[in-house]
């Protein structure tokens, strides 16, 4: 039962480099926030200053009302899961799950009780008296939550921990994971840099680069209505196409084509006209269209992925086309869109216009 | 091929044969000859095989004054190695360890500065700094004294290194982890890092309890009472005779004692250490 707040949250490091910019943050009681963003973006700096691994250089952390900038990391009442699982590897399963209770100077028969009941929860009990090292990756992994969990903490903080285990690992750990928290109710602030992980575990989800957030928003809200063009290529996979425009008023310029996009904005001049792979289609429904020449086609079963270039701009383009593709002689296709599909951003600010 | 691979056996079996030879006839000398009657070994003629004075010589040398230019008993002198050897390996080990625990896990302003001047120290070993020392001890009056013996020999820039390095590969997310645990530094030192050195610990402490065992010079210098005496300089000190003839019958047995502990010391630890290479645990 936690809520956690950022005011203008920033990071300097002591050689001077600058990685966290000023940032806002609400998480409300009990929400899985996710931190999503390309390598060095600074997810790992954030996580760890709410953790209390790394001092606060500037702005205000609060979890609940309560100030806890100066506070160490054991009395913030956190509990962390990290990349490598970080299990004392001289003592057991048990050990390892026991260590931060007794440290608080919990009685013995309490220990055991929450250690059992820990164990239960995740299947660990047969594993109790083993070493980190007699464990395979997923059960470390698990005795990593178990740790955390055992606790009883006010947030549980993970910094990419699943990006050692194998990819069905993954997805079933991930399923875990969502499973485990929305049992406990326990607020959970996740990083990674994996999209699908975010998309997926996410209440809300926060995009990062370069120490600033570029949006929060729930995954549904941030994949169709990207704020930023480095968020519109960021989310979805294959990345969104994007082709410059014109933008007059309500009306749309690309190429020779006039879209009307029935906006209320009075700008006018150059944009980035974003287009997801998904949103481009062979049939003839929608009322727009463009051709493309054809380089090369992945098939993916349910889908297949078609790449090519714009016969006009020569900007590269991916579309997604449903169902099985069979390219036949010709080397180029007409694809189709609607304008509701569009994203259109400012070229100068990144400002989403539409 | 068969034959030739047979022939190479043969030959590094008898390599190594000829080695353990080499090794040990000098050890099966020394025990025979401290086996033997007063004058036996003067006499010229070298038996290979044990002489019947074997209880005699020991408990003479044991529980009596060990000869008579050193008044007093082998056993004193190797409690006062025992006490010397543990004395510095332990306090080695504790020094060191705690350098390097600062060095390496907390972010002080001389940090650096403090390693490079521990590390500086290894190139000026006890011999070098001898007088110095010498007159330190002497005025602070731990002449003929365990600490006097001890104290000096005990700082170790080796030890603090090699700590060091360890320390180093102990990855930074397990601090970290112990950290959001609410281990404080105390805590961490002895529940965490601790026990992960086990191996290095033993390792340690098999090499500088020789060393501190070994040590000849320094106990030498500062002690001139008998009751003080360790006892691999003594073995040199009833050596050294002069125009009278070497007790052969007390020497050899307070020699081979000498090497007992070493030995034993060696042989127990080397099985921790073992076990713990075995058991790597990361
Ligand atoms: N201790 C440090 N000192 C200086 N710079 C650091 C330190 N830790 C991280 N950085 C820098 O801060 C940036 C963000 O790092 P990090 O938060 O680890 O990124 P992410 O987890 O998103 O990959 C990176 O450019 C990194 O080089
Ligand atoms: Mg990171």
């Amino acid at each position: 039962m936690a809520t956690l707040t950022l005011q203008q949250i920033r990071k300097t490091y002591p050689n001077g480099y600058r990685a966290i910019h000023g940032i806002d943050l609400t998480v409300t009681d009990g929400e899985f926030i996710v931190i999503v963003g390309p390598s060095g973006c600074g997810k790992s700096s954030l996580l760890r200053m709410i953790a209390g691994l790394e001092t606060i250089s500037e702005g205000e952390m609060k979890i609940d009302d309560r100030l806890i900038n100066g506070l160490e990391p054991a009395q913030r009442d956190i509990a962390m899961v990290f990349q490598n699982y970080a299990l004392y590897p001289h003592m057991t399963v048990y050990a390892n799950m026991a260590y931060g209770l007794r440290n608080r100077g919990a009685p013995k028969a309490q220990i055991e009780e929450d250690v059992q009941r820990t164990a239960k929860i995740l299947e660990l009990e047969p594993l109790l008296a083993r070493k980190p090292a007699q464990l395979s990756g997923g059960q470390r992994q698990r005795v990593a939550m178990g740790r955390a969990i055992v606790r009883d903490p006010k947030i549980f903080l993970f910094d990419e921990p699943l990006s050692n285990l194998d990819a069905k690992l993954r997805v079933q750990m991930r399923l875990e994971i969502k499973k485990l928290q929305r049992q406990l109710g326990t607020t959970a602030v996740y990083v990674t840099h994996d999209q699908v992980e975010a998309m997926t575990l996410a209440d809300r989800l926060v995009v990062m680069n370069g120490g600033v957030v570029e949006q929060i928003g729930t995954p549904m809200e941030i994949y169709e209505r990207p704020a930023t063009p480095f968020v519109a290529g960021f989310i979805g996979s294959p990345a969104m196409n994007f082709m410059p425009g014109q933008l007059h008023g309500r009306q749309l310029q690309m190429g020779e084509r006039m879209i009307d996009m029935g906006l209320t904005t009075d700008y006018r001049g150059s944009v980035l006209v974003g287009v997801r792979p998904e949103h481009l289609h062979r049939e003839a429904g929608a009322p727009h269209r463009l051709d493309m020449h054809l380089s090369m086609i992945e098939p993916l079963g349910a889908d297949t992925l078609v790449y090519g270039e714009l016969t006009e701009g020569r900007e590269n383009l991916v579309a997604r086309i449903n169902g099985h593709f069979k390219a036949g002689s010709e080397n180029s296709m007409r694809l189709h869109f609607s304008e509701r599909d569009l994203h259109i951003y400012c070229e100068q600010s990144g400002q989403r216009l539409n | 091929m068969v034959e030739n691979r047979f022939g190479l056996r043969l030959l590094s079996h008898a390599v190594l044969w000829l080695g353990v030879l080499l090794v040990a006839l000098p050890l099966w000398v020394a025990f025979v000859a401290s086996t033997q009657a007063e004058g036996d070994l003067v006499s010229g003629t070298l038996s290979l095989w044990p002489g019947d004075h074997f209880l005699d010589n020991y408990r003479a040398v044991l529980f009596g004054a060990a000869d008579v230019s050193v008044n007093v008993s082998v056993a004193r002198m190797l409690l006062n190695s025992l006490i010397m050897a543990l004395g510095i390996a332990i306090g080695k080990i504790t020094i060191s360890l705690l350098a390097a625990y600062a060095i390496v896990f907390f972010r002080f302003r001389a940090r650096m500065l403090s390693f490079w001047l521990i590390f500086i120290t290894l190139m000026l070993p006890v011999e070098v700094r001898i007088m110095p020392t010498f007159e330190v001890v002497a005025n602070l009056n731990l002449l003929n004294s365990y600490v006097g013996l001890t104290l000096p020999l005990i700082a170790s820039a080796t030890a603090t290194f090699l700590f060091r390095q360890f320390f180093m590969t102990i990855p930074g997310e397990l601090l970290e982890a112990a950290r959001v645990d609410g281990a404080g530094p105390i805590r961490f030192l002895f529940d965490i890092l601790l026990p992960l050195s086990r191996t290095n610990l033993a390792a340690l402490f098999v090499i500088m309890f020789i060393y501190g065992w070994n040590q000849y010079l320094w106990p030498l210098l500062v002690t001139t009472d008998d009751h003080y005496y360790t006892v691999v300089m003594s073995v040199q000190r009833m050596l050294a005779v002069g125009d009278a003839d070497v007790t052969w019958h007390r020497v050899m047995p307070a020699t081979v004692l000498a090497m007992l502990p070493p030995v034993l010391v060696v042989v127990l630890m080397q099985r921790l250490f073992v076990k713990g290479l075995i058991e790597t645990e990361k």
